[in-house]
């Protein structure tokens, strides 16, 4: 069985020859070939070669993703696992917006997954110099939303007073 | 100038670039964080504390895509301060000393003492972003107080429903409070009927609140009202005690072959769960057919073959010591062993009293595992599902 052939062209002019069945699980190039039909690579212009190497691996591996088979799906979910294990932060986040851009719904799922579980363990602080976001309240307004997340008898239990006035 | 914007936010410069204000973070990511994290994290910039606290898209988005929303029972412990799930995750809670009488889909409800030990009136709390709202008191006594409220459909407001025995009549009432109105009001045409004698042993703590209906476990029988066609009724359990009642003293009746039963939600349908003498777990749901309801059996347990074979896990639960009599002890465990409430998926959690210690059971392979190592988790539990929503006004 011979399986057509796509080619893949990412910013930095690299190219890239996946399977037609696993380009298609990026619905954006799908769509990309069906309206253009390019001869030579599909244009990528938003994505680079480094990137698209990451994105190409997933693609290959999951072309013919088993639907009973228990076992290989275990191995797919550790090979996923493995996948973005040695990836740093910047390379994640490219793949998110990659695997957005291309519109794969499986890479998308699993890098955010991936980004969610570890902001779970994170502080405020680490959380901001992850995403590279300034700090912009002002020392008043950090107090005033800890207070209010900090449950005590004022916010919950009435003072005295109140209960009494809206009993009456 | 929109093309410059889209080289900037794309892949072409490697060095200037950040996730950080993209709206992937917002559709993506953080709805994937569970209710509480999400609360620490409002902390980050005025926009998330906005997003989190106000915007109403993001928040029905996150009710959806939230962890801990399908198969996975969760319970708190408010006694220790402790949330806990079927997939082993454990964490602490502060918890001021108010009466808590039940929780629904991620809101707890109770009641709130003044000074001098008076009941003053009845809050509804998330003690996840720890907002709080305050409802006057109905009349008469508050065991069955029940809060409807639907995290998926947060807009419509909640209601609460207070059955009252009118021993009279020997006929329960319902006093409804909805927040639209904003005020009790007495139902008109709901009522149920009930011997008096049945009525006065009810499990406190027990109402549940399925898709529009509220269902109380009173003794026998499952009391339940519902909200929009303000009908109430009482439901058989599925369960029945084959015995004639005139074999054995009443008092016997009542309490040696029932306490061990729970109801509970599970995807939308009312589950019940049952440890009978004879260590045989039932979990039966409430099915809906031809606008008939009829209880259908899901699954049924042999728990005798269960203990033994799990026997190294559950020795937890017995006396500790050397000498301990195996096969003893095995037929012993049914005394302190409960079972909570079902909520679909493969997990039943089961309850040491005596010990204070949590199992959680696999439906499918048959497997015990501890969830409690180091801490006492003790009754009474409330099922739980965090939820970073705010209380509705």
């Amino acid at each position: 069985m011979s399986t057509k052939k796509i080619t893949l062209l990412s910013s930095d002019n690299e190219l890239f020859t996946v399977d037609e069945e696993a380009a298609n699980q990026s619905l954006t190039i799908k769509h990309l070939i069906e309206d253009t039909e390019p001869e030579n690579g599909v244009p990528l212009p938003q994505v680079h070669s480094k990137i698209l190497a990451k994105v190409t691996e997933y693609l290959i591996k999951h072309a013919n993703e088993p639907d009973n088979d228990a076992a290989a799906k275990e191995e797919l979910k550790n090979w996923d696992d493995k996948f973005l294990e040695k990836v740093n932060h910047e390379t994640l986040f490219d793949l998110i917006l990659a695997a957005n851009y291309l519109d794969i719904k499986g890479l998308l799922d699993l890098t955010c997954q991936t980004v969610a579980d570890l902001m779970n363990g994170m502080s405020v602080v680490e959380v901001r110099k992850l995403f590279n976001i300034v700090n912009d309240f002002t020392p008043e307004d950090e107090a005033e939303v800890r207070k209010r997340r900090k449950r005590g008898t004022k916010t919950i239990g009435p003072s005295n007073d109140q209960a009494n006035q809206s009993n009456h | 100038m929109k093309k410059r914007k889209l080289i900037v936010r794309g892949f072409a410069g490697m060095e200037e670039r950040t996730i950080g204000d993209d709206e992937i973070i917002f559709q993506e990511i953080l709805p994937r964080l569970p209710a509480k994290s999400l609360c620490r994290f409002k902390l980050v910039c005025k926009k998330w504390l906005n997003l989190l606290t106000h915007d109403p898209l993001f928040l029905a988005h996150h009710s959806q895509k939230a962890p801990n929303t399908t198969n996975i029972s969760s319970f708190l412990a408010l006694r220790e301060g402790l949330f806990f799930s079927s997939d082993g995750q454990c964490s602490r809670f502060r918890w001021p000393k108010e009466v808590v009488m039940g929780s629904t889909n991620g809101l707890v409800y109770g009641m709130q003492y003044d000074d001098y030990n008076r009941f003053s009136r009845i809050f509804i709390c998330n003690p996840i972003t720890n907002h709080a709202v305050h409802v006057p008191n109905p009349t008469g006594h508050m065991s069955l107080l029940a809060l409807a409220w639907d995290q998926y459909n947060a807009t419509f407001g909640f209601t609460l429903v207070q059955p009252v025995f009118l021993y009279n009549e020997g006929v329960y009432q319902f006093q409804v409070y909805s927040s639209k109105k904003g005020e009790w009001r007495v139902s008109k045409n709901a009522s149920a009927f009930r011997a008096p004698w049945s009525c006065r042993y009810f499990n406190m703590r027990s109402a549940v609140y399925v898709r529009g209906k509220v269902y109380w476990y009173v003794m026998h029988d499952i009391l339940w009202f519902d909200i929009e066609k303000d009908v109430a009724g009482i439901l058989e359990r599925p369960y029945k005690i084959t015995r004639s009642v005139l074999d054995f003293p009443f008092h016997y009746l009542m309490f040696k072959d029932t306490t061990f039963s729970k109801i509970g939600e599970c995807d939308g349908k009312l589950s019940y769960v049952t440890m009978t003498r004879r260590r045989v777990l039932e979990i039966w749901l409430l099915m809906e057919k031809n606008n008939e309801l009829e209880w259908v059996k899901k699954q049924v347990v042999g728990l005798q073959e269960v203990f033994e074979q799990n026997w190294e896990v559950m020795s937890r639960t017995c006396k500790y010591g050397q000498n301990i009599d195996k096969d003893k002890e095995v037929a012993a465990l049914w005394r302190h062993v409960r079972p909570l409430p079902y909520f679909g998926g493969e997990f039943i959690l089961f309850l040491a009293r005596a010990t204070s210690k949590v199992f959680s059971f696999n439906l499918t392979t048959q497997e015990l595992k501890l969830i409690n190592k180091n801490t006492m988790i003790s009754p009474p539990l409330y099922p739980f599902k965090p939820t970073i929503l705010p209380c509705p006004a």
